[in-house]
């Protein structure tokens, strides 16, 4: 396709008044020789926009440079379609206009710098070809408790073709094993039937849901649209072509062999929640020992749980389970006695209104307290010592059955954990300076199976939950296309669980239809570009395919990259983890970074103006720097912004060609990292601090002060930091005196 | 995208009641599996309760940082339609196909505005921000927030016939002040509803004994956090009311009408975790400062405990069993002192602090006042949403009182039962 | 390490603190809050919370030796505040009955007492009783009796003693007060021993129980209640009614078989502007009036304090004492016999089922309330303390639980 360059500046909103904008012009028509330039002082009104289409229709022009306020505003009036028109917009309001003073040289310069780099990037870019393939929309859901049934009836209620996979010969879980379950509606009072029997009817019913039992997946492999899951069942094995999977494994209850010091295995009639529920359902709670019934039940709760020696977490469904179960007892016989031992009663929300009822029975005893000891007595009674309770002192109870409310370890906790190797040679050469890049845990849980060269499971985040650490998009995992729900994902109990795969079902479908029109999922939502390789110069570093937060690249056995598009969140890391700058998308390239970089103007070392590029993450930093705009903060000019989709993608090469043009500094400014990460991509911003810790020493080499660099983390709240974070930087630079590479 | 350029509705789209997050989670995920959507906001602003909140536990991550992704999810999506200021007042018909009327309230700035805020400086009248519950002042031409969507000014009623109004109208230089704007009412057709109505802090001023509004330096949470964000009243230094001091010890009192039969029976869910996290952001600002925090249960669900176990290790902050059931004040310094019985060592406590924190709990919007439409509601006035009801789903906090990531997964499964009804 | 203390829940007490009007107890959730707006609760080892989880805990021995449930003034401030409805100042006055039982031997007179279908045997034996008496003892049927040498016409006179000699009278009442007696000091010395277990006396009880005094005829604790002021007058009104009855009692008994033997002291009734006359009216009305004002308040206060059969029974009987004797009074003013008779006679059998049932009834407390301040003043156990304040930024606070 023909390409013709529009630039269009505006000059409403004080850029008029702030710059020179026929100056301006000269720059897109003399220098940068764009066949049309305008300008207009209201270019996002009706007319404004009127004369972008009118070039568009008369002119064909086919590539756009708005020259106006930030990318992130007035998006609807300069929407175009990306498989038709480039747009690129050059931020002369929020980053210019509004943060450095009216008029001034500088000011100039920095608008001019800004329109460069914008036309240059937009005579690079190519309209998008979303990358579209026969996809199959079948949902694979892993696992028959109630969360795995629920997704299943929901999805294929939803009109979509259902795989349902249980290992163990029937249906529903854990929930199945249940005598009652305490109340999960208004008003939350009285003790409820399961109904997991009905749940398993509708599934079974359903004729879009085809399940195995007793089956299990020993292979999975592909991407979103195009998975090849291998089913074993019975001996036999098939394939199955599936567009997204949930994982909806579920729990096993904590091993109560490890709690000797509660007296599990030690006292015959000290038994755990599961096996007390058991009684209940066969109709009759007794005691271990001699069959006789209970006259005086002790629940312990957090019995392994909230325990750094067992489960750091709280199990969040003990309190109510203990509290149903004292039910149990108390109805079998009126003149029972059941004791509570307690570290915090945790009933949120209705549910209070269930431990208020509980309370209300003259024979249950709570107290807040902490177990201390739990002894056989002669007649196989149990005493069990409480300090810190509410009656005062250290109390001792003597009770004939004790329960102990064991916790849930996600099935996803157990096996083997293995660390995802980085590409071998760098493992060869590591010296003690370098930063060791952000490795991930993942458990060989024997789940998926993942054909993944990132490993067999999604990683674990912490404690074996494959959970994505996210307050805001609970639902997205490290595997594009798997989404982990229910107890598998953190502790939860039944009601929660079927809200949660009901949501675990929509992000499956809905990744299956973006899939279906060529678009990425979160958090680039609706993006339709991804990355292309140019594979004859790869020589096979495995930098990209161990370095991809969501595991998209497979490879051959030489350790060539084989991408799978429908797994790719479009973040661009791999492009900023390639030596050989193969990877790139059609808007977004090493390339059109680079030569953004070199299109910056810099002058000669006596003119003192020194020239800083700043790489900035367009989630977080990028806004954060147009809200300093907006509250109007003022700083230096001699800064040149670079946005990108994440601060992984920086390349050395783009410091390189910065540094050996003759800028003086260059600033990197990414999300938060660590436990706590804000990165929407996980681990972009703590990569490029890693790659950066590396180029530190090839600045020395090159004789080139490391204070030259320097990364920064910000939160998006934190504009009122930029004015200082870009002045202290540049107080840095002058320290440190001009890049003697200037004019080379 | 913002009202007016998409007209997605039919019965094929889904309408979402509250622009809070739950309500924008819903819309967006609905929308990216392909239906079109119409999300009603009574503010002129999306992001609800959590663009009010600084920052969230147990990452302490900035809830703008995820509203900005939405925010940009919304932008890209045309199938999305956000009518800001604007209410449901009736809902007829039957799952599948209901027609629904909406009253849209004039903003008086209309789809030319560029947010430059010209109008803003070109007004002298100054009300009492709501956004910051009163503790600031806004001029009566105002973005809600700096990073508010749309990203559109707004006119205050109350400057309507004065000569602001036409000073504002003076100063746009891009026609987008209209003073004669009116309410519009306009009925749409769609096949599902979702409602996502959020809740309301709870009115302090009904604990009687714990002093707020009588005692200057006896604020709630919802205050602290504006107290605690760099765009609240106070850049996000924390300073007490009476004299503006930045405050050497806090005192936070748990369950403030939440568990009581007199105020909220239920539990609020949130409010200890919440606490927890205001805690963090004095000890950040002041290596100094003492914290205590007074509970009758600590309830830090799941892989919140973690957090519970991480604010524990800070040696200045102190966790005390017993209730905070009277709350007096010392004249002289107005520090509040709280009375309290420690409940384990069996020993009344007076405590004084520079700054008591009341954690007050949540209250469904829906309480007191009912929807226009066929939902069931809880004796606390949450909407019952428990699969019965076909074609109204409710999500989030409108269903019981829970944290964010609980609530959206909520909405996503909201969203996922919309559809089907469309599909059925 | 400290010898952990064994804990049996009683069950059945747990049902008993339930029947006697404490059905709220097992609400308590413990968070303290009345142990905080309670006006009189000290600093240290603050009541009721700690009695509240005792009771769900059916720790009977605990708590009917527990001084604190006395200190209480069931002024239900804890009951107004309680977020779970658990009403500790219902539970407390249950608590108070319990102990009851368990100092004024025999119980089971207590237990007949709180129990509605004891009362006819609880009335009607002693009415027979006297009954049998004046059937014996009655001058209805003499023409004159002599007293002091000199012969009084019976004919036309309406008189108590014609029906039951004032001797009779006073040999039953004063056997039944031994009694009474009897059953109190083997109440209070019990109670007092089981006191001393928990926290001895340290300062002099004299100064204690002259303070107490002062105390309780100021009704100091009583103004402390901020929910519920009428209690104060009617508990006011009741007391000063029977201070000024029992003198008058005191005056007749001393006047009749000791100052006579020296001067001429005419049979009762007195003329109406003998100050001892006008006393006992005064308390008569001041008696009427406080229970006045306490059933009113009972009755519509439903919401800050409930009433059980227990509190009833007395007050009732009190009400009954008052009223029976008050209108006797009046009745033979204006010369009506009969009634006058029946009326004495109602008012006889009252008051004797007040002072026979002074131990187990309600009434008690007058007696283990007062035992129990003065033995917290004693003790050091300084109610409505003022408690240090502790300044958080200098460290101060609660220790960390």
């Amino acid at each position: 396709m023909e390409k013709k360059v529009g630039v269009y500046i505006c000059s409403g909103c004080g850029i008029g008044e702030a710059l020179d904008i026929a100056q301006l012009a000269k720059v897109a028509t003399s220098e940068q020789k764009v066949p049309v330039c305008k300008t207009h002082p209201f270019l996002c009104g009706e007319e404004g926009l009127g004369v972008i289409r009118n070039d568009m229709a008369q002119e064909g022009v086919n590539t756009l440079v708005v020259a106006a306020c930030s990318r992130r505003a007035k998006t609807d009036a300069f929407s175009f379609d990306p498989t038709q028109i480039c747009l690129e917009r050059v931020n002369l309001r929020e980053q210019v206009a509004w943060c450095q003073p009216a008029g001034a040289d500088d000011t100039q310069m920095l608008a001019e710098d800004y329109l460069r780099m914008g036309i240059v990037k937009a005579k690079k870019m190519e309209p998008l070809v979303p990358f579209r393939e026969e996809i199959s929309k079948k949902i694979l859901v892993v696992g028959g408790g109630v969360t795995g049934l629920t997704a299943a009836r929901e999805a294929a209620n939803a009109g979509y073709e259902v795989v349902l996979v249980e290992k163990e010969a029937q249906l529903g879980g854990y929930l199945a094993k249940l005598h009652k379950s305490y109340p999960r509606r208004a008003p939350y009072l009285e003790l409820e039937n399961t109904q997991i029997d009905s749940l398993i009817q509708d599934v079974e019913a359903n004729s879009k849901i085809k399940i195995y039992k007793g089956a299990t997946i020993q292979r999975t492999a592909g991407a979103p649209g195009l998975f090849d899951v291998t089913i074993q069942q019975n001996g036999s094995s098939e394939t199955v072509r599936i567009g997204a999977i949930v994982e909806a494994a579920g729990f096993v209850p904590y091993d109560a062999t490890k709690l000797k010091h509660l007296g599990y295995g030690e006292c015959a009639n000290v038994v755990t929640h599961v096996e007390i529920e058991q009684m209940a359902r066969e109709g009759k709670i007794r005691r271990p020992s001699d069959g006789a019934a209970p006259k005086a039940v002790a629940f312990i709760q957090c019995a392994g749980s909230r325990d750094p020696q067992h489960l750091p977490y709280c199990s969040a469904t003990c309190c109510m389970t203990s509290l149903k179960q004292a039910k149990y007892v108390r109805s079998a016989d009126p003149e029972a006695k059941v004791y509570i031992f307690y570290k915090d009663m945790r009933t949120p929300g209705q549910y209070e209104n269930f431990y208020k009822q509980v309370q209300q029975d003259e024979g249950v005893f709570l107290t807040k307290g902490e177990v201390v000891s739990v002894v056989e007595d002669g007649d196989k009674g149990i005493r069990i010592q409480v300090e810190k309770s509410l009656l005062g002192e250290k109390i001792e109870v003597k009770a004939d059955l004790v329960v102990l409310a064991t916790g849930m370890v996600p099935v996803a906790a157990i096996g083997e954990e293995i660390v995802v190797k980085l590409a071998e040679e760098e493992e060869g050469k590591k010296t003690e300076a370098e930063k060791e890049p952000p490795a991930d845990r993942i458990i060989r849980s024997n789940i998926l199976n993942l054909a993944y060269r990132q490993g067999p499971e999604l990683p674990a985040l912490k404690y074996g939950f494959p959970d994505s650490h996210y307050v805001c998009f609970p639902y997205e995992s490290r595997r594009t296309g798997i989404y982990p729900a229910g107890a598998i994902r953190q502790p939860m109990d039944g009601a929660l669980a079927m809200d949660d795969a009901t949501g675990a079902a929509l992000k499956a479908i809905q990744c299956v239809e973006m899939v279906s029109r060529g678009e990425a999922v979160h958090p680039r939502s609706g993006d339709l570009s991804y990355p292309e390789l140019f594979l004859q110069r790869c020589t096979q570093c495995k930098r990209c395919t161990a370095e991809c937060p969501f595991g998209m690249y497979d490879e051959d056995e030489k350790g060539t990259p084989k991408p799978n598009p429908t797994r790719c969140r479009r973040c661009g890391i791999c492009m900023g983890s390639c030596p050989e700058r193969i990877i790139s998308f059609k808007d977004f390239s090493v390339d059109i970074v680079g030569s953004m970089v070199k299109a910056i103007e810099v002058p000669e070392e006596d003119e003192e103006k020194p020239r800083v590029v700043c790489f900035i993450c367009e989630n977080d930093a990028y806004p954060a720097v147009d809200l300093a705009g907006i509250l109007r903060l003022q700083y230096s000019p001699f800064v040149r912004f670079v946005p990108l989709r994440c601060l992984g993608d920086v390349n050395i090469v783009w410091i390189a060609d910065a540094l050996s043009k003759g800028i003086d500094g260059v600033m990197l400014i990414g999300c938060k990292y660590g436990d706590d990460y804000q990165c929407h991509f996980m681990k972009g911003s703590e990569l490029a601090n890693y790659r950066m810790g590396k180029i530190q020493e090839t600045l020395t080499r090159l004789a080139l002060e490391s204070d030259r660099i320097r990364v920064h983390q910000l939160s998006i709240d934190e504009y009122h930091e930029i004015p200082k974070l870009v002045n202290d930087f540049m107080a840095k630079i002058e320290e440190v005196g001009p890049n003697p590479y200037k004019g080379f | 995208m913002a009202d007016g350029t998409n007209k997605a509705a039919g019965n094929g789209a889904i309408l979402v009641v509250g622009g809070g997050i739950a309500g924008i989670t819903a819309a967006l995920e609905a929308a990216e599996v392909g239906v079109n959507v119409i999300l009603v906001e009574r503010n002129p602003y999306l992001g609800g309760r959590v663009a009010r909140t600084n920052l969230y536990f147990p990452k302490l991550c900035p809830p703008t940082c995820g509203l900005e992704i939405n925010f940009k999810r919304i932008k890209n999506n045309p199938r999305i339609r956000v009518l800001t200021l604007a209410e449901v007042e009736a809902v007829n018909g039957q799952p599948g196909s209901y027609e629904v009327t909406i009253r849209q309230n004039p903003r008086y700035v209309n789809e030319n505005c560029t947010a430059c805020g010209a109008c803003a400086e070109a007004c002298s009248i100054t009300v009492p921000n709501e956004f910051d519950l009163d503790m600031s002042q806004r001029k009566g031409a105002y973005l809600p927030f700096p990073m508010a969507y749309p990203a559109q000014y707004v006119l205050d009623p109350q400057i309507l016939g004065t000569e602001d109004a036409n000073r504002c109208l003076q100063a746009c230089k891009y026609n987008a002040i209209d003073l004669g704007m009116q309410p519009k009412v306009f009925t749409e057709k769609v096949g599902a509803i979702i409602v996502a109505t959020g809740w309301k802090p709870y009115d302090a001023k009904k604990l009687d004994k714990l002093g707020f509004g009588r005692l200057p330096n006896v604020i709630t949470n919802v205050m602290m956090e504006r107290l605690g964000s760099p765009s609240g009243p106070t850049q996000g230094k924390i300073l007490r009311p009476s004299d503006q001091k930045p405050v050497e010890s806090v005192i936070f009192a748990q369950c403030a009408g939440s568990r009581d039969e007199n105020h909220l029976a239920y539990c609020s869910g949130v409010c200890c975790l919440a606490s927890m996290k205001q805690a963090t952001y004095v000890r950040e600002q002041n290596p100094n400062a003492r914290i205590q925090i007074f509970y009758i249960d600590v309830r830090a669900m799941g892989k919140f405990e973690d957090f519970y176990t991480k604010v524990q290790k800070d040696d200045k902050i102190q966790f005390v069993k017993g209730k905070v059931a009277k709350i007096e004040e010392d004249p002289s310094s107005r520090d509040p002192i709280v009375e309290v019985e420690d409940t384990l060592s069996g020993e009344k406590i007076r405590a004084q602090a520079d700054l008591v924190v009341l954690a007050t709990g949540m209250v469904p919007s829906t309480s007191g006042e009912r929807l226009p439409m066929d939902v069931a509601y809880d004796e606390f006035g949450f909407i019952v949403s428990d699969g019965a009801q076909k074609g109204i789903y409710a999500a989030g906090c409108a269903r019981r009182p829970v944290d964010v990531a609980s609530s959206l997964q909520d909405a996503t499964g909201a969203a996922l039962k919309a559809i089907q009804c469309l599909r059925r | 390490m400290t010898q952990p203390m064994r804990i049996e829940p009683d069950l059945d007490f747990v049902r008993d603190v339930i029947r006697s009007g404490g059905e709220t107890v097992k609400k308590c959730f413990q968070c303290a809050t009345c142990s905080v707006v309670c006006p009189i609760s000290p600093g240290e080892e603050p009541f009721p919370r700690k009695e509240m989880i005792q009771a769900q805990w059916g720790l009977k021995d605990r708590l009917v030796r527990d001084p604190d449930i006395w200190l209480c003034h069931n002024c239900n401030d804890c009951s107004t505040y309680c977020p779970r409805g658990a009403r500790p100042g219902d539970v407390l006055n249950a608590l108070r009955q319990k102990s009851i039982e368990h100092y004024s031997v025999p119980g089971k007179l207590a237990r007949m007492v709180s129990d509605r279908k004891y009362l006819p045997h609880l009335f009607g034996i002693p009415a027979l009783f006297f009954l049998i008496v004046i059937l014996f003892t009655n001058h209805f049927g003499d023409a004159s009796i002599v007293s002091h040498g000199q012969e009084i016409k019976l004919e036309g006179l309406i008189r108590s003693w014609k029906m039951i000699p004032m001797l009779a009278v006073d040999v039953i009442f004063i056997l039944t007060s031994l009694l009474v007696v009897g059953v109190f000091a083997n109440g209070v010395l019990r109670f007092w021993k089981d006191m001393e277990a928990l926290r001895p006396a340290r300062v002099g009880l004299i100064q204690s129980a002259i303070d107490v005094a002062r105390e309780i005829f100021t009704h100091k604790n009583f103004k402390e209640c901020t929910t519920n002021q009428d209690r104060y007058l009617g508990h006011l009104g009741i007391f000063y009614g029977f201070v000024a009855l029992f003198t008058v009692t005191t005056c007749i008994f001393f006047g009749i078989y000791f100052l006579n033997l020296v001067v001429h002291i005419p049979l009762t009734p007195w003329p109406w502007y003998n100050p001892v006359k006008i006393l006992a009216n005064l308390g008569a009305i001041a008696l009427l009036g406080g229970c006045f004002l306490v059933i009113r308040n009972r009755l519509r206060g439903g919401e800050d304090t409930r009433t059980s059969y227990y509190d009833w029974f007395f007050l009732g009987l009190v009400t009954a004492v008052g009223l029976t004797g008050f209108l006797a009074e009046i009745v033979r003013g204006l010369g009506i016999a009969f009634l006058y008779y029946v009326l004495y006679f109602a008012h006889l059998v009252c008051v004797w089922a007040l002072i026979a049932y002074l131990p187990y009834s309600k009434f008690a407390h007058l007696v283990y309330r007062t035992t129990a301040l003065i033995h917290a003043k004693a003790s050091g156990r300084d109610l409505k303390s003022t408690i240090p304040v502790r300044r958080l930024s200098e460290g101060g606070g609660g220790q960390v639980a």
